[in-house]
């Protein structure tokens, strides 16, 4: 678990570590797709993701199945980050997206996505920060 | 009262979860406290997840009041052979498929465990498994408006200021119209009531006498059987209360001995901060929460005999007698009435009362006891609240080597101390080692499920930037009081009163220097 130590937005992060977004905010409303984070959890099994899922967590993870997203909506994180491009399964993403969770896909593995969300947090990777 | 029931369909992952889910959109509706929310969802999901993954279906059952919400989750799977493996982190015999989805971690059981206040699971092989989740929909932390058991008699008081000063957690006032206890400040201890003179401080309870209570079990600390006399074995006042119509009647000192051997092997355990602290006392408890928050993780997860012996006492209604106001809150906390009431010591002597011949001092048997036997060895047990509360500094600051398990009691001489009971403590406590009753391994140590948590009694608003604005204007009212500490004012010092200002619980003319003119001339 990385503390961010300041809020960062779903969609800025996105655009810096390259992920597509889906539940894009409209405009600037902050209660709606645009989720500030504060904090960002990486994991690949369900009981840790749960336990490290509040409403100001970012999960990241390998996984991509039903049950992440079943996750996504009972624990009202504000978005989840799925890894090497996995393709939301489309009636979940329906359920999540109403819920107001923001998914970013990267088409990177788990290992290269978290580096990525690091460097742009604490700015330690060189050209990007 | 609501109850909802929804069924859970094993085997198949495709509606997993859906139960959890409309469980939450139903305790959304309620408006449930979204930190609650989250550990109630933790404990259904998880516990959903177990009926799918391994067994071929099941219901899950909530119900839920104004405190607490019950759920239950039933399933006709293969059981469980070995619980307490299956209750360990990292356990786990999910196959294959749910693993390769991220379950299987073995941590459902103890996700479970961690974010309910009471956890109850059984299983018989071929049959199924059977779990029982309860959360408090208050959690502590929130809870601002803490119980306590302290009864005030006002009209009794003649404002002699003793409890103000021999309050250790700064939670009594006195004012004109009588003495006031500040709920969220106070832990029971019952050294206000030792210190009033005039027993306008006691400890709440039903007053009732023994007539009502039959068709009830009793439940008896075991420093109220030592309470009649010499000659009166503890065991011999249990026969009369027997013959009086309780029944069964349950002590609590088996649970003492089991809940002491329960603490040193938890001591033993890899992860167990040193030294532990047995939770014997729950004034020790309350003040550890209040006062010593660091040492919290030195707790032992367990409940105190009395209320471990109540847990397991579920067929029939009791009367419990409370031994202090700390014992009564923390039973209070958990049972409500009929089903457990809470009685105070007089009502045992009342019932008994003509029963045994009064005689003080201590029997022969007893004196020989003085001599030979010893005191348990490996802990410390540490009595009386001065010596506790430095104790608990020194352990706060690293001080305490070499001691594995300390068994504080906030009263001297343990429970025997308490201020309701007549008997001297000292002569109590060796004639219960004397008794048939001492070290006799009886009844159980119950886990604690409802972990200990900071109590927020000291702080002064639930907003820690709102706190620390508060604080500073605290501190610049205190510059302009006398700094005396009289306590002419009601408040133990005068930093007290600078909160009680600010707080508007108080007036700065409360304060005699500032009051009265001639007073203030002769001091300045």
């Amino acid at each position: 678990m990385e503390n961010t130590e300041k809020e960062i937005f779903l969609d800025e992060l996105a655009a810096r570590i390259g992920a597509r977004i889906f539940n894009v905010p409209c405009g600037d409303d902050r209660k709606g797709g645009r989720k500030p984070v504060q904090f960002v959890y990486a994991g690949d099994k369900v009981s840790e993701l749960l336990n490290a899922a509040e409403e100001d967590t970012l999960l990241v993870t390998n996984l991509s199945n039903p049950q992440l997203f079943r996750i996504a909506e009972l624990m009202d994180i504000p978005g989840i980050c799925l890894v090497n491009g996995a393709q939301p399964p489309g009636e979940m993403l329906k359920l999540v997206l109403r819920n107001g969770t923001a998914i970013l896909v990267s088409d990177e593995g788990l290992f290269e996505t978290c580096g990525r969300i690091y460097g742009c947090l604490f700015g330690y990777m060189r050209g990007e920060a | 009262m609501i109850r909802e029931s929804y069924p859970i369909c094993g085997g198949s992952f495709e509606n997993a979860g859906v139960a959890s889910s409309l469980l939450k959109a139903r305790l959304k509706q309620i408006g449930v406290d979204p930190a609650v929310l989250r550990r109630i969802m933790i404990a259904a999901y998880e516990a959903e997840m177990n009926v799918v993954i391994h067994a071929h279906g099941g219901n899950m059952q909530v119900s839920l009041d104004d405190r607490y919400l019950d759920l239950e989750v039933r399933d006709e799977g293969p059981g469980i052979e070995d619980i307490d493996l299956a209750v360990k982190e990292g356990f786990s015999t999910a196959p294959d498929e749910a693993r390769q989805m991220g379950f299987g971690a073995g941590m459902g059981l103890p996700n479970i465990r961690k974010n309910s206040d009471y956890f109850r699971i059984e299983s018989q092989v071929g049959r199924g498994t059977y779990i029982k989740a309860t959360i408090n929909l208050r959690p502590c932390e929130e809870s601002i408006e803490r119980k306590n058991s302290i009864d005030v008699k006002a009209e009794l008081c003649n404002r002699c200021l003793a409890c103000v000063r021999e309050c250790p957690t700064g939670a009594l006032r006195v004012h004109d119209q009588g003495p006031e206890v500040l709920a969220h400040r106070c832990i029971d201890c019952a050294l206000c009531i030792d210190a009033c003179g005039r027993n306008a401080l006691g400890m709440k309870s039903k007053s009732l006498s023994h007539g009502v209570a039959g068709e009830r079990a009793i439940v008896v600390p075991s420093a109220l059987l030592v309470q009649f006399g010499f000659f009166v074995d503890p065991e011999d006042v249990i026969g009369v209360l027997g013959e009086k119509g309780y029944n069964p009647v349950l002590n609590g000192a088996g649970w003492e001995v089991s809940l002491r051997s329960a603490v040193s092997a938890y001591a033993l355990e890899e992860n167990s901060s040193l030294p532990v602290i047995s939770p014997v006392c729950p004034a020790v408890v309350n003040l550890v929460e209040t006062r010593f928050p660091s040492l919290i993780p030195n707790l032992a997860p367990f409940l105190s005999p009395i209320e471990a012996l109540l847990s397991e006492n579920t067929d029939k209604p009791a009367l419990c007698i409370g031994l202090c106001p700390a014992m009564s809150t923390a039973i209070r906390a958990w049972y409500q009435e009929p089903e457990v009431i809470v009685a105070h010591p007089s009502m045992l002597f009342e019932a008994l009362s003509g029963s045994f011949a009064p005689g003080g001092g201590v029997a022969s048997r007893e004196r020989e006891w003085i001599n030979s036997k010893k005191p348990p060895t490996g802990i410390l047990i540490i009595s009386g609240m001065a010596e506790v509360n430095d104790m608990l500094e020194r352990m706060e600051n690293a001080d305490v080597r070499g001691i594995d398990v300390v068994e504080p009691y906030l009263c001297s001489y343990g429970c025997f101390g308490s201020p309701l009971l007549p008997e001297n403590s000292a002569v109590a406590q060796a004639r219960f080692r004397a008794s048939s009753l001492f070290n006799k391994p009886e009844g159980r140590a119950v886990r604690r499920e409802g972990l200990y948590s900071a109590r927020r009694g000291t702080r002064l608003h639930p907003n820690i930037q709102e706190a620390m604005i508060l604080f500073s204007k605290i501190d610049r009212v205190c510059t302009g009081l006398p700094g005396r500490n009289c306590g002419r004012c009601g408040a133990p010092s005068c930093f007290a009163l600078a909160e009680d200002i600010v707080l508007g619980r108080a007036t700065r003319d409360q304060c005699v220097y500032i009051n009265n003119s001639e007073i203030k001339e002769r001091w300045n």
